[in-house]
Parts: C-alpha cells; sequence; structure tokens
C-alpha cells in the first residue's frame, strides 16, 4: 500500500492551481483524496504530480448568489452539513451528505471531488441532477458553467477539459412547497449504494405538479427517469410503481459482487418508489 | 478487603493501547533495519517458467532479492502441526517460496530486501515472472471430484484425508425413525481480518549464532518451535518475542513462510530485517476460516426425540495444510456434534480437501461454530418437520444436569452443564411467547418477523496434553508461570500463554491479587517472550484463562504456601496455627500477630531469619495440564424483521445467555461475549470470500468484505448462568469463543422462521440483501 | 475474472477490404484504446505495450499476442497473454467476417477475458462497465475506420 513516487505540490490560489495544471503534464488534482489515493496506493494510478487544491480559497464558501445557493467545490462534506443554507434551502443535499462515508470521510471529502471523478455508484451526481445544479468551470482562458445534465458524461468522465478545474456548483432554489429525498439501499463493505433514487416533486390538488427523479448506481452515471406519465397523476401507488418500473427499465442488466443484475433492477425500482412516496409526503 | 476476583475492573492495558504507546511488531526499531516486501503470485494455479530479478537487484537501495533457488538446502519447508489419527493425511510440501508452481493467487515467488520500505516495495514491480496458468478450483466440494485440477502431485484427487468420527449405528437409525431431515450447507470462506495485520523482525547476530524474531503471534513458543523446523535453526538458538498483538481471532496461530523467509534473509544479511503485510496481503495470504460444504442429516421421533445426526463434509484445506488446519474440520468439528442434546447415532465423514485458495485455518470458534451452526439449523428444520416448537424440542433433547459428567455419542465427555435454564433465562428476556403473538400478527400484514434460538456447547480449555497427543496435535496443551515476588513486596507474573487482546494482564492479575490481597497494581502480567516466560502453548481455543489461569493461581499458592512457612518461623508458630486473613498470615484468633504479605516478602527476599531448610526469595512456577476440557454452553435468541422487497434482515433484539463458569471479570467476559456475537452476526449476513472461477480472491478489499462495523450491528443484551467446571481450580469455562459459536445459527434461524411462510427453509449465509431477496423470489415462483 | 462480450458491427466495406485491414496490426492497433507500442514479431506475433485506463486508473499490460486459426477472408482467432505489476489479463477473441449485402460486411466478434491479480481483487466494481465500454470502443471505431477507409 505504498504509491510510486511522486511530486506534490500545495496550490495557494487559483491562479496557482491552473498554472501548474498547464505546466505538469502527468499531474493529477486532490482535494480530499479518497477516491485518488487508493488506487495510488494500488499502484493502478501514478501520477507524477499530485496538485492539493484543498486549500485554494476561491473554492471555499456556501454562500446565495444572484438567488443560487453557491457552493465552492472544495467544500468539505462536513462544512455541508453544519450549514444552514444547505439544510433549511437542500434538505435534499444534507440528507444526502450525512449518509456518506464516516465522519473521517466526511471531514476531508470534499463535494466537487466527488462530482469530478463520475464514479456511477456515488451519490451526489443523481442529487446535483434533481436539483438542477450547474458547475463552473474554469481554466486559464476563463469560466464556464455547464448544467450537472451535462456535466456528467458517463461513468469516470466529466465535462471537464485538460486544464479545467471545477470551481463553484450553483444550485437554484427548490421550487415552492417541494418534498425531496434521496434514499438507497447500500452494500455493507463500502456503504456504496447498490441502488438509490435521488427526488424532487411537487404537488397541488391531490396531483402531482412537477417531478425530478435520478439514480444512483444505474450502470452509468447521471441517469434521469422519465417522468412524463407521474407529473400530473396522484402519485398513488399505481403511479409510484410505474415510475419504479421506469427506474428499473434504465438500469443496466450488469451486477457485481453485491448486486446481481436482476436484483439490482429490482431495487432500483424499490428504491425510486419509496423515495417518491417521502418526497410527496415531504411535499407541502 | 473488598473481593477482586469477580470484580469488573477497567482493563488495565487498555489506556497504553488506545493512546498510541503500545509497541507493535512493526514498532520495533533497530539499528541497521532493512525492509523486506514480497512479490506474491497473482495466478491461483500456474507453473513459474522464468524469475528474472536482475532489474530489482539493480533498483535503488536494494540489498537482496530472493527466490526458491536461494533457499535451495538451506531451509526446511513450511510445516503442519496437527495430523489427525486414522485419517491418512496427506501433507504436501509447503515452500517458503515457490519453486516450479504457485497453488494460490498470493503464493510467495521471491522477496525483496531493501533500504527502505518503498524501494522494497518499488523493486517488486521489476522483478520479471512468466507463468503458464493451470486450472484452478477453489470450491472444497468441486475440487474433490474427478477431472478436477490436480494441485499436488503427491494428491491425487486433492483429497487430503476423509476422517470419521460417531457412535451408535446411525445407518439403522435413519431407516427407523419417524422424521427425518436434510440440508446442504456451505459455510463460506471468511477473512479474519485483525485490525492489526501480520509483521515480522528478525535479527540474526551472525557472532552469536543467535535469531531474534519479533512476530505477530498468538503463541511465541509454538513459533519458536516451528521456525526452528522452517531455518534449521536449532530451538534454543531462536528468541520469539510477540510484543502487543492487535487481535488475531486464529489467524495469529500458524507459522507462516513469510516470517521465515524475513529470517532467512535476516541470517543471510546478518542485519536486521522487517516486514508487515499491508491489507491486501493480509487478506490473500494470511489464512481464512471455514469454507466447509456439508451433507447433514437429522432424525428423530415424531414426538420431538432426536435420535440421529449424520454428515459427509468437504472442508477446504486450502492450498497448502496450515499449521491447525487438518484438526479443525475434525478434531473440533466432528466431535461436538452432539451439541447440547443427547444424540445416541451420529456418523461424520470429512473429507479435507486441498483447492487453490488460501490456507484454512483456525478462525475464531475453529470447528465448533461450523458444528453448532450445523446442529442448530438442523434442529429448527426438525422442529418444523416435526410440527413441534423450536424451544420445545431443545428442552426435550438436552442432556439432563444430573447425567453430567456427561460421554456423548462421538466419545467425548461434558465436564458439567445445565443447559435449561439458560434456554429459559433467553427465552424470557426476549418475551418469546409475547414475540410469536406479534409475529403472527404481522404476518397477517404481509410482514416477516422471525425468532432464531441458538444453544450451543463448545469444546474449548484446550486442553489435556494426552489428549493432544491422542488427537494428533503436535504440541502439549498445559501451560505454565512463574509467580515472583520483589522484595517491596511487588509481583510480577510470566506466563506461557500468549494474551493479545482477551484482557489477562487485568484478570491474572485479578486471580494473583485476590490470592495475596495486594493491589492489582502492585503486579504486572508479563507474556510473549520465550527468553523469559516459561514454556507454554499459547492462547487460542479458548484456553487461556482456564488453562494457563489455572497456573497463575497454583502458582500463587505455592508462594503463599512458602511465606506461610517464613510466617510461622518469625511468629514461633506452628504453621498449622496460622490462619490467612486476606491479606496476612497470623497467629489464630490473634490479629496483633499479623504478618502481611509485603512483610514476609521483604523476609523471604532478604534472607536474614529464614526456617531451616528454606531456601531464598520468594517465587514459584507452575505447570498445569486440566484433566479434561471445559465445555461452555448457553443460548442465544434473535429476533429479525426481513424487508420482503428489498430482502435487508433488520435485528430487533439479540439476547445472549452464556454459561463460561465463574466470571474473573465480568466486563471482561461480557466484552468477549459482544464481540464474538458481533463476528457471528457478521458472517450470518454479510461477511464472504468471493472466489472467481480462476482462483481471484474478488472480495480483497475491506470495499467488498463487509467487516461488522458498530452502526450496522444490533445492541447485544447478555445475562449469564454459573455452572463451574471441575477440571481447574477456577471453574472456569472460557469465553473468548462462546460468543461466535452459535450466532450465526440464531441468526440465520430467525430468518428462515420469518420467511417460513413463503415455504423458505434455508438460505446459505451470508444472508445479504441479495441473497434474501432470490430466495423470496424463488419461493414465490416455486408457489406459483 | 472473467468478463465476455459479443458484438457484430456491420462495416461498410467489402469483405476482402475488412479482412486486409484486420490483419494490418498498425491499423488494428489504431483503433485499440490506449495501445503505446506494436512490435511485429511475424505474422501472426506481435507484443504490445497498452494503458488501460478509467477515471485516474491506468494499467499498463505488457501482452504477447498471438493470431491464429486464420482462414481468409473470413475468420481468425487472436490469444493474448499480458501482465502488469501484480495484474495478469488473458484474452481470447475470434472474429468471423461475412458478407451482409454487396459490399457490406458483418464483423461478428467475441472476446473472452480473464483478469487476475490486483485488477480484478481490487477493481471488481468497475471492471465488467470499463472492460464492456473499451472493448465495444474498439470495434466499433475499427468498423467505422473500416468504412471511411474504404469510402475514402
Amino acid at each position: 500500500m505504498i504509491p510510486a513516487t511522486f511530486e506534490y505540490i500545495r496550490a495557494g490560489s487559483l491562479a496557482q492551481a491552473l498554472a501548474l495544471l498547464g505546466s505538469h503534464e502527468d499531474a493529477k488534482v486532490i482535494a480530499g483524496g479518497h477516491s485518488l489515493l487508493p488506487v495510488m496506493k494500488f499502484r493502478m494510478a501514478q501520477p507524477g504530480t499530485l496538485i492539493d487544491i484543498a486549500r485554494v480559497p476561491e473554492l471555499h464558501g456556501i454562500d446565495r448568489h444572484q438567488g443560487d445557493l453557491r457552493i465552492g467545490a472544495a467544500t468539505t462534506y462536513r462544512a455541508l452539513l453544519q450549514s444552514r443554507l444547505v439544510s433549511e434551502g437542500f434538505p435534499l443535499l444534507h440528507e444526502c451528505v450525512e449518509d456518506i462515508g464516516d465522519v473521517q470521510v466526511r471531514n476531508r471529502g470534499t463535494l466537487g471531488g466527488s462530482l469530478a471523478h463520475c464514479d456511477p455508484n456515488s451519490d451526489l451526481p443523481a442529487v446535483m441532477l434533481v436539483l438542477g445544479a450547474k458547475m463552473v468551470c474554469v481554466s486559464a482562458k476563463g469560466t464556464r458553467t455547464v448544467p450537472a445534465a451535462q456535466f456528467f458524461t458517463s461513468a469516470f468522465s466529466s465535462a471537464l477539459q485538460d486544464g479545467e478545474l471545477l470551481q463553484e456548483i450553483h444550485l437554484p432554489p427548490l421550487p415552492a412547497g417541494a418534498g425531496t429525498c434521496y434514499h438507497t439501499v447500500a452494500q455493507a463493505a463500502s456503504g456504496y449504494a447498490m441502488a438509490g433514487a435521488a427526488v424532487v416533486v411537487t404537488k397541488a390538488g391531490g396531483k402531482v405538479t412537477s417531478a425530478k427523479v435520478a439514480l444512483t448506481s444505474s450502470g452509468d452515471i447521471g441517469r434521469v427517469v422519465d417522468t412524463s406519465a407521474f407529473v400530473g397523476s396522484d402519485g398513488g401507488d399505481a403511479a409510484l410503481a410505474a415510475l419504479g418500473a421506469a427506474a428499473s427499465a434504465l438500469t443496466d442488466a450488469t451486477g457485481d459482487l453485491h448486486a446481481p443484475a436482476d436484483y439490482r433492477r429490482h431495487l432500483m425500482g424499490v428504491v425510486t418508489r419509496r423515495a417518491a412516496a417521502t418526497a410527496l409526503s415531504r411535499a407541502k | 478487603m473488598a473481593t477482586i476476583f469477580g470484580s469488573g475492573i477497567r482493563r488495565r492495558e487498555d489506556p497504553r493501547l488506545i493512546t498510541g504507546l503500545a509497541t507493535y511488531t512493526d514498532d520495533v526499531a533497530l539499528p541497521g533495519l532493512a525492509y523486506a516486501a514480497f512479490l506474491r503470485s497473482p495466478y491461483a494455479h500456474a507453473r513459474i517458467t522464468k524469475i528474472d530479478t536482475s532489474a530489482a537487484k539493480a533498483a535503488p537501495g536494494v540489498v537482496a532479492v530472493y527466490t526458491a533457488a536461494d533457499l535451495e538446502g538451506k531451509t526446511g519447508t513450511v510445516p503442519c502441526a496437527w495430523n489427525p489419527p486414522n485419517c491418512d493425511l496427506k501433507v504436501p510440501a509447503h515452500p517458503i517460496l515457490a519453486s516450479d508452481k504457485v497453488r494460490y493467487a498470493g503464493d510467495a515467488v521471491a522477496l525483496v530486501v531493501a533500504e527502505t520500505r518503498a524501494q522494497a516495495r518499488d523493486a517488486i514491480d521489476l522483478i520479471d515472472v512468466d507463468y503458464d496458468p493451470l486450472g484452478a478450483e477453489v470450491d472444497p466440494e468441486k475440487a474433490a471430484q474427478p477431472g478436477a485440477p490436480v494441485f499436488h502431485d503427491d494428491v491425487p484427487g486433492n483429497i487430503g484425508f476423509t476422517w470419521s468420527c460417531g457412535g451408535g449405528d446411525a445407518a439403522a437409525e435413519f431407516e427407523r425413525a419417524e422424521v427425518k431431515v436434510k440440508l446442504r450447507i456451505v459455510q463460506q470462506r471468511l477473512l479474519p481480518t485483525a485490525i492489526e495485520p501480520r509483521s515480522a523482525v528478525a535479527s540474526y547476530n551472525k557472532g552469536t549464532g543467535q535469531l531474534q524474531l519479533w512476530v505477530t503471534s498468538q503463541n511465541p513458543h509454538i513459533h519458536r518451535f516451528l521456525c526452528s523446523l522452517m531455518l534449521k535453526l536449532p530451538e534454543h538458538r531462536i528468541r520469539v518475542v510477540a510484543p502487543e498483538v492487535g487481535g488475531g481471532f486464529g489467524s495469529k496461530i500458524p507459522a507462516y513462510p513469510d516470517e521465515a523467509a524475513v529470517s532467512f534473509a535476516s541470517m543471510q544479511l546478518g542485519r536486521p530485517v522487517k516486514w508487515t503485510e499491508d491489507r491486501s496481503e493480509n487478506y490473500k495470504c494470511t489464512i481464512h476460516g471455514r469454507d466447509h460444504v456439508e451433507y447433514v442429516e437429522m432424525c428423530g421421533m415424531k414426538d420431538g426425540r432426536i435420535t440421529g445426526i449424520r454428515s459427509t463434509v468437504y472442508a477446504g484445506l486450502g492450498a497448502y495444510a496450515s499449521t491447525a488446519g487438518p484438526g479443525i474440520p475434525t478434531i473440533l468439528h466432528g466431535l461436538v456434534y452432539s451439541g447440547a442434546y443427547e444424540i445416541p447415532h451420529i456418523a461424520v465423514t470429512v473429507h479435507g480437501v486441498y483447492t487453490s485458495g488460501t490456507p484454512i485455518d483456525a478462525y475464531r470458534g475453529a470447528g465448533r461454530p461450523e458444528a453448532a451452526y450445523l446442529v442448530e439449523r438442523l434442529v429448527d428444520t426438525f422442529a418444523r418437520a416435526a410440527g413441534k416448537d423450536p424451544a420445545a424440542v431443545r428442552h426435550l433433547n438436552f442432556i439432563p444436569k444430573e447425567k453430567f459428567p456427561h460421554t456423548v455419542a462421538t466419545g467425548v465427555t461434558y465436564d458439567s452443564g445445565d443447559y435449561g435454564p439458560a434456554l429459559d433465562k433467553a427465552l424470557a428476556l426476549i418475551d418469546y411467547e409475547g414475540f410469536r403473538r406479534r409475529q403472527a400478527e404481522a404476518r397477517t400484514q404481509g410482514k416477516y418477523l422471525g425468532i432464531g434460538i441458538g444453544s450451543y456447547i463448545e469444546i474449548c480449555g484446550l486442553g489435556p496434553s494426552q489428549v493432544a497427543g491422542a488427537v494428533g496435535f503436535g504440541a502439549g496443551l498445559y501451560d505454565s508461570a512463574i509467580v515472583r515476588v520483589y522484595p517491596t513486596g511487588v509481583v510480577r507474573v510470566y506466563i506461557g500463554a500468549s494474551p493479545h487482546g482477551q484482557g489477562e494482564e487485568t484478570t491474572f492479575a485479578q486471580v494473583v491479587a485476590q490470592e495475596f490481597g495486594i493491589p492489582v497494581e502492585n503486579i504486572e502480567i508479563v507474556h510473549g517472550d520465550t527468553e523469559t516466560t516459561p514454556q507454554g502453548w499459547g492462547t487460542y481455543g479458548s484456553r487461556t484463562t482456564a488453562v494457563c489461569g489455572s497456573a497463575v493461581k497454583i502458582a500463587a499458592q505455592r508462594v503463599k504456601e512458602k511465606a506461610r512457612k517464613i510466617a510461622a518461623h518469625l511468629l514461633e508458630a506452628s504453621e498449622d496455627d496460622l490462619e490467612w486473613t486476606g491479606t496476612a498470615w497470623q497467629v489464630k484468633g490473634v490479629p496483633g500477630t499479623a504478618k502481611s504479605f509485603g512483610d514476609l516478602a521483604l523476609a523471604a527476599n532478604v534472607a536474614w531469619n529464614l526456617p531451616a531448610g528454606v531456601e531464598p526469595g520468594l517465587e514459584a512456577n507452575a505447570f498445569f495440564d486440566p484433566s479434561n476440557f471445559v465445555y461452555p454452553f448457553g443460548t442465544h435468541v434473535c429476533t429479525v424483521e426481513v424487508d420482503g422487497e428489498t430482502g435487508e434482515v433488520h435485528i430487533e433484539r439479540y439476547v445472549a445467555v452464556d454459561d463460561c463458569g465463574p466470571h474473573i471479570n465480568p466486563v471482561i467476559v461480557q466484552g468477549q461475549i459482544h464481540g464474538g456475537v458481533i463476528q457471528g452476526i457478521g458472517e450470518a449476513l454479510q461477511e464472504i470470500a468471493v472466489y472467481d472461477d480462476s482462483g481471484q480472491l474478488l472480495s480483497g478489499t475491506m470495499m467488498d468484505y463487509a467487516v461488522p462495523k458498530a452502526s450496522q450491528m444490533p445492541h447485544v443484551e447478555t445475562d449469564y448462568t454459573v455452572t463451574p467446571s471441575p477440571v481447574n481450580p477456577l471453574g472456569v469455562k472460557g469465553c473468548g469463543e462462546a460468543g461466535t459459536i452459535v450466532s450465526a445459527a440464531a441468526v440465520v434461524n430467525a430468518v428462515v422462521d420469518a420467511l417460513a411462510p413463503l415455504g423458505i427453509t434455508h438460505i446459505d449465509k451470508p444472508l445479504t440483501p441479495a441473497r434474501v431477496w432470490a430466495a423470496i423470489q424463488a419461493a414465490k415462483g416455486g408457489a406459483r | 475474472m472473467k468478463l465476455s462480450f459479443t458484438g457484430a458491427p456491420e462495416v461498410a466495406a467489402p469483405l476482402a477490404v475488412t479482412w486486409d485491414r484486420l490483419m494490418d496490426p498498425s491499423f488494428v492497433s489504431a483503433s485499440a484504446p490506449g495501445v503505446e507500442k506494436v512490435e511485429a514479431i511475424d505474422p501472426e506475433h506481435f507484443k504490445v505495450i497498452v494503458a488501460f485506463g478509467v477515471g485516474a486508473i491506468k494499467v499498463r499490460f505488457h501482452l504477447d499476442v498471438e493470431l491464429f486459426d486464420v482462414q481468409a477472408p473470413s475468420h481468425a482467432k487472436m490469444r493474448a497473454r499480458g501482465k502488469a505489476p501484480g495484474s495478469t489479463l488473458d484474452v481470447t477473441a475470434t472474429i468471423d467476417l461475412s458478407e451482409s449485402a454487396p459490399g457490406m460486411t458483418r464483423m461478428a466478434w467475441r472476446a473472452d477475458s480473464d483478469v487476475g491479480g490486483t485488477v480484478a481483487s481490487v477493481g471488481a466494481r468497475l471492471l465488467e462497465g470499463t472492460a464492456k465500454k473499451l472493448t465495444e470502443q474498439f470495434w466499433g471505431d475499427f468498423a467505422r475506420r473500416v468504412g471511411a477507409h474504404a469510402a475514402a
């Protein structure tokens, strides 16, 4: 469990981080390190240089910005959990982060690190998708904003280009009266979801008026369930079952040690149904 | 003075263990220390066609690279120390470094020694080995079939032994019995996962010809003996030190090729060499536990009386016969098939099978949890077939207390027992009747609630040495202590056993403190160094307190008797006229005459005025060899709710009622039970070492191997009955393994009970959500 | 860890052209993700260095590749044994070409891989999806390029 030799540079500013990224070919960016360090220790990754952005001031902070919640990419899970702007404005994010890893992981792991890593078993991408997050990407050339739906391109692959860093995550306010829920069934060893669903719904007059549903561990990253049939329904058992079936159908027929394909597909339906039911019960 | 024996004082060893002040093997720092790393086979079974170490030898900091060719003729092989009689055990050679073939993914191929740990690791990647892959088979039942790949030329068919035991006439009984049930049970491979991985530091002095080996060992004297065989170095030139050891669960009993290779390197180089495995090596190269495929049957009468049990077991040995490997599925497994019951007809057949997996050896409980699991699964299955309540069936078949000592059909004699009260207490604590009512109501709502009972006995306190010899265990099973009293009345106790987390620095001090009437603070327990401690056989098999603790008590009594002689002399009284007050010897009924333990310690050590014929000093030793094993027992009951949609199992309550005789320290007993139960629940619900068809360990990290975490586990409610053992002076029965013995059975019984309305009769552990869901689907499909 | 994948893309090129491309190691390797070096020992044997990667992970294998059971212009098999520090890779692939329409070729392929060592015991979670993606990417890209060259 000893990584190959590498150079370590801690960036003191965003400008320095971007300059380093431009001048080191074989470099990887590290923040919390929870995904990168283990594979380095197994020598399945052997970057020549690590650029540590965990202490770059421009990548920290949670505040309101032009109506959105603005979160610096290097914000730790712990900082998210301690933020009232998050727990009151985005209970879905709070609920999700509460369950990530353990105390040590939450103390060091960062929101931006998880999102840029694009692990299809990671919880946060689904949450970002249903919240309609916007990713602010920065490079030496300037910044650009990428909606979550375009940011997660495929498993372990994001829209970030060479020389680009994820700088901020912007969350638009939830619709008035929205109910949210993130629900997973995790495997016992790693705590990764075998299946998970993030849901945002609104209702009025006994009808579902809007719904966004995205999945965790569906086989690829960024899968969003078509809710057109669910919207306008009464959100009752039949509608929930149909929504669950849609989530199952969207789940790849590949399994792993913990969740064979048939189980995973079935489970995706169950967690989606349950998450939607809970979100509806929370909607006002 | 307050009674210290039986008091739940805090563990004295904990402050240093939990504040980073303890010295583990990897903490040993020596001048000139070099570091070792192993190149290990990525293939499960392959012929080595080329090894080129030239690039590694030329790498920065590399001191030496060794392969099998370098060891040729200079070292022995890795021994197997348990050869059960009458089973034709075949022990193929286990080389320290693989020569022509590798036999499991992780088999050591080369050793690099370098100036730093990182340089040693870097150089490993520069060794070029060509392999010609051969077929793999990790499943012991499949490896025993014709056509399976053969792993050792001298073990055709891979069957290492076929062993049987029993009594009565099981074949005839199964003919005439009214109720018969059978199960196929897979007891999965488990990874012991001690928090401290294995480590060794070898320091050979070329001048004196002495080797000092610090090693993560549960039994340093056994390690000294086995290392002398592996290194062809006489035993008196080897000093083995087991410093602080961070858990073992059986995995630090065996001798491994690793410490031999590291010692060989030190002997060649004349400088100290350290190696510490990383967690990946720990999972691939440290022994695994369990690994049985079992065909088991039980029979009996419609009234619920059990009359017979028989089995055919395929027990995986792994790639090589590990130190105690063959003894575990035989002696420690087959002999306890009677469980807590009178079962007149028993027939056990065990095939020990070589596979292409990591070697199998002792894991907490070692053979006995496997037996308790199959017996208790069968009892529940039998009760259901007979239409009887599972608790009632257990009661009906328990060996009655007036029958002890009792010899069961397998031939072993249980020392003492009273099984009914433990079951009753457990049922009362969990409100068995109330639960059954709640269960019936829940079933009407489509909910799956279940209750599982596990009643067990275990054979432990290993054991009489004569029996060890008779069952082919290549060691003694007595243990030893030296109690040495210093002039100021403080005491050091040197013991042959080697505690590594069990708390004997506290409990043994309590035994001595009780004897001498002095504070535990005045007593130090010294263990783990063959240079200073008397010959003993280590800590495993819940033997340390029953056997070594008894030696401690006897040695302390000898010291006290000598002190009495000195007291009588000083008081000019007859020894018979003295009485022990709890802290001093005094003339009977004359408090003013009291000679405290401290007074007598000084008198003995300065020797100014001793009675004629009494030697100076105040110390004594004792070797205690028990007359029988001890047989702790108890009943665990567990209630669960199963989510029928997701397959998740939620444990509502877990109640453990154990009888391990008197408690020297009830807090430590409770801790041992808690730990054991959690390991059993982990086995029942989530732990499994998964291999693929090519013999690759897929669950090779903690991301995939589910060691139980505190947040996943229920609160464990404990209670006790106390039935002293007659076979040792403390009356204790051992509690180190007790919690593990029947906990997996209790949990699985509860889940099967919950799913009984679906017609489910068995699910193999671990009961992961996916497995439970699949069983429910299969049952629902079958009902259609 | 054993992985098997199959596919049957249609190539917009005649069978003979497709076959020639298939037998051209430099053309084939240009489609294979991560190929760093191809050294032909003889027409049937090659030494290949390839770096497989996903996200931050990159494992560099040295492969001995052998073509066998070659039946021009429609059938061939390939066997490769590779090693990386601590890991192994054994692959067998079969290719069958047939004319699906005039000027069009159906390329049916099957690849059976066995991954061992660190990559299997650590990366099982990522392996199937990644291997599938890389394998399909390879055959898809190959088919596309053969078609493009034929049209050019």
